[in-house]
């Protein structure tokens, strides 16, 4: 018969193994763990504070300072924004419909462009590769906000005012898409693919289940840099629509406060919980991207 | 013969129908505009009911930017110190941000997903909300001990602090995507090399500076440029305040405004132009090791 291990010899061995895994978590992960905590902390703030607006009594919303929690929270801010999306000329639905149609087109068709064209730059050769790409780097540099007239023009050119193309189309070529995915792919190494064309895969396959995988971290901050673009965007509405059917949500939950009349400085709570709900978009990308990236990223790697 | 002749010829046609949706795209809605904004600053542009009203001015536009505007030189500059200044701190925040995220310990993912957040609602709306509601600087730094330390330390530097902490959420909060893109070129080393310096009996510190600093030089790279491009085009920018008052205002005229964003591009590509010239000799050693690796 095996002999049981008395008790005192258990104590002391778990006394022992407590000490060994003490003594070997390391002092630096310690502090990795302490220092990432606090900056944690901080760059939740924000987020805290958005999320505390959208409850905030209309009386704390024009305290100032401005108070950073909330006192008496309230849904009153919501009941008045659906009030405001009840009176509104067109309805809500519209705003919706347009932004959501417009941002998961436009999000989805910068990212197979840019995933082309950036493949085209980092494994095809053609002439005047080099010189061309040396122009999206340039033209990375000038401001959306600097052209936004000469885009009108061009928009209005084209005939595509009012229409959903308008919307869409000057957000397609997103030169940071093509900069950030062609910058990962130069990382992946060219014999991947020539191993794959001698197996007989086409441009298109290679590209679509070798090198995408490879470069998925990549493709994933251009997917973050075109809706961001995209769902925030307010110019577009402004300028390239004229009729309210055609104009997006950022654009309707300004209109809320434009102009300082008495319903409008009501509506500012209105405003505080739209700002809540515009997130709500957002926060769903993050929990789709947050298990899909950020774990790719830890097994795949690029080489 | 015949056959290489034509295979090469497919290739270049398929890399041509690869680039082609984009730049169209590219040059319709970016290039164009770009150059059609040149041509415009160097005219007087008046909006006349259903078309333009063009005088050409030559370069007067931008002389009168430089020398009698004494509001663009001044916030050209402003601008350009800031970034400057902006630029590198988040850059190195993110490097050590994203070395600490790429260390193993417990929770490692809870912490990835916690600093992954920020990055997705950095929508615009909301930072601007946020700044302009003054919550970019976290009023308990700024009291107490922070304000007491950067009065004690004084001078260039102590202003210097002043600004980081100033804009410590704004650092915070552009530096997500940066952070995502160094994990990612951290991931992209092989552990082999790391192993193999290790048994070599090479210590933290080294193997920080002579294997994942090198190996992230592409993707630090990427990192400023994306980190310049993201701050010197965000809306809230001052000179693009500016750009934005003159293309409405009727007197100084559309011509104007576009010959300050021709200047402010020209600031940004001078920066751009010495990032590459750093870069150049650490991204040249990684092309010519790629290349010999091929």
């Amino acid at each position: 018969m095996q002999a049981k291990i008395p008790l005192r010899r258990k104590l002391h061995l778990g006394f022992r193994h407590m000490l060994y895994s003490l003594r070997h978590t390391r002092l630096s992960t310690v502090i990795i763990l302490i220092l990432l905590t606090a900056v944690a902390l901080v760059s939740l703030l924000p987020i805290v504070y958005v999320i505390c607006n959208a409850f905030k009594p209309l009386e704390e919303l024009f305290v100032y300072p401005p108070q950073f929690f909330v006192r008496n929270p309230t849904m009153q801010n919501f009941t008045d924004f659906m009030y405001a999306t009840d009176v509104s000329t067109v309805p809500f639905s519209r705003y919706l419909f347009n932004s959501v149609t417009v941002t998961l087109t436009t999000t989805a068709l910068t990212i197979v462009f840019s995933l082309c064209c950036a493949y085209a730059f980092s494994k095809l050769r053609f002439p005047g590769q080099r010189a061309l790409f040396d122009l999206i780097t340039i033209a990375l540099m000038f401001s959306p906000e600097a052209v936004v007239i000469t885009r009108y023009l061009i928009v209005n050119e084209l005939h595509i005012i009012d229409t959903f193309w308008a919307h869409i189309l000057p957000h397609l070529a997103l030169p940071m898409g093509v900069f950030l995915i062609k910058q990962f792919m130069d990382q992946v190494p060219d014999s991947l693919c020539e191993a794959a064309k001698i197996d007989g895969a086409n441009e298109i396959r290679i590209l679509w289940s070798i090198i995408t995988p490879a470069v998925l971290p990549a493709v994933g901050a251009v997917l973050i840099i075109a809706f961001q673009n995209v769902w925030g965007d307010i110019t577009t509405s402004n300028l390239y629509t004229v009729s309210e059917s055609m104009k997006a949500l950022p654009y309707f939950i300004n209109s809320l406060t434009s102009g300082l009349t008495a319903s409008s400085v009501a509506r500012k709570g209105a405003t505080a919980a739209a700002g809540l709900l515009m997130l709500l978009p957002n926060f769903i990308i993050f929990a789709v991207l947050q298990k899909s990236m950020i774990e790719t990223m830890v097994t795949s790697g690029i080489k | 013969m015949r056959g290489k002749w034509s295979y090469e010829k497919k290739q270049k046609l398929v890399g041509f129908s690869f680039i082609l949706p984009w730049i169209i795209g590219f040059g319709v809605f970016t290039a164009f505009p770009l150059l059609y904004c040149l041509y415009m600053a160097l005219n007087k542009v008046n909006f006349v009911t259903d078309h333009l009203e063009m005088s050409f001015l030559g370069f007067a536009n931008f002389r009168r930017a430089l020398y009698e505007d004494a509001e663009i030189p001044n916030k050209l500059m402003q601008t350009f110190q800031q970034s400057l200044l902006i630029v590198p701190l988040i850059v190195v925040f993110a490097l050590i941000m994203a070395l600490m995220l790429n260390s193993k310990f417990k929770g490692r993912s809870f912490y990835r997903a916690v600093f992954f957040l920020p990055v997705m609602l950095t929508c615009g709306n909301l930072i601007a909300t946020l700044t302009s509601q003054g919550q970019g600087s976290i009023d308990a730094l700024q009291s107490g001990t922070a304000a007491a330390l950067v009065a004690g330390i004084g001078g260039t530097l102590g202003e210097t602090l002043q600004v980081v902490l100033d804009n410590f959420l704004v650092i915070l909060w552009y530096s997500g995507v940066q952070m995502l893109l160094l994990i990612a070129g951290m991931q992209s080393i092989n552990p082999s090399t790391y192993e193999a310096a290790r048994i070599d009996g090479a210590g933290q510190w080294e193997i920080l500076w002579t294997i994942t600093l090198p190996g992230l030089m592409p993707f630090l790279f990427i990192c400023v440029i994306y980190t310049i491009v993201d701050q010197f085009t965000a809306s809230f920018n001052p000179i693009l305040e500016v750009i934005t008052h003159h293309s409405i205002n009727i007197s100084t005229g559309y011509g104007y405004a576009s010959a300050i964003a021709w200047l402010y591009f020209l600031v940004i590509l001078l920066v751009l132009l010495v990032v590459i010239l750093i870069f150049r000799k650490s991204l040249g050693l990684a092309v010519n090791r790629k290349e010999k690796r091929a």
